[in-house]
């Protein structure tokens, strides 16, 4: 229970439907035939509403630790999730059935390791200003 | 090109990548590093460290982007 005087702070609710999806999606990925299509479709609307939930509430908002917390492992599986449906569509060809290429979820990958960096890469200001006076000149 | 507008042609194909279609990732995602590789070119900086570098200026474009975004809806909303 909090003291007197102290709010918990209000966790998003998108953050929880995140948190539901991803594990969902976990489950029928371990399913004994998974069905590909499908989970292609599931992994993107994941990450669209990551995406949302990161600009309202890490990006946008004044995030919890609990949040930042939140967000790092959503990133996690995320990625992990992707690497496993690249796997599969290495090995079974589903355009037939669905619009989405293994060239697209690689650079949705790519999308989501830059965003990793992004956040929890660790350049420091100095070697930031380095690089972008070295490629842009100086300000 | 001025260095601002630059920048600004990364972060909004940066921009497209996150927010297309899943079946537009691979073409923008080509189109922003071919961007990014333009600008790193003889340079000792690689794309994965230019776009690190840039972190901080896309969050902010993004916010920007979706502020503009809101407004636009909000006047939709407001038409009789």
């Amino acid at each position: 229970m909090n003291e007197p005087g102290v709010v918990e702070p209000l966790r998003s609710a998108r953050w929880d439907a995140v948190a539901f999806l991803a594990e969902k999606n976990a489950k029928d990925m371990a399913a004994p035939q998974p069905n590909l299509p499908f989970l292609l479709v599931a992994w993107f609307r994941q990450i669209e509403i990551f995406h949302d939930a990161e600009t309202e509430r890490i990006i946008g908002g004044s995030p919890t630790d609990e949040e930042r917390q939140a967000h790092r492992q959503a990133l996690a599986m995320l990625i992990w999730q992707g690497e496993s449906l690249g796997g599969c569509l290495r090995e079974h060809d589903v355009s037939a059935q669905v619009a989405i290429k293994l060239s697209d979820v690689e650079a949705a990958l790519e999308e989501l390791y830059d965003r990793q960096r992004v956040f929890y890469g660790g350049m420091t200001e100095e070697r930031r200003a380095q690089v972008l006076n070295e490629v842009f000149g100086a300000s | 090109m001025p260095r601002e507008e630059r920048i600004e042609a990364i972060l909004a194909a940066w921009y497209e990548l996150e927010q297309c279609a899943p079946w537009e990732k691979a073409k923008w995602r080509d189109q922003r590093n071919a961007l990014v590789d333009k600008e790193i070119a003889g340079t000792k900086s690689c794309r994965q460290e230019l776009l690190e570098a840039l972190g901080s200026r896309f969050r902010d474009y993004k916010l920007a982007r979706r502020k503009e975004h809101q407004s636009k809806m909000a006047q939709i909303l407001r038409r009789p």
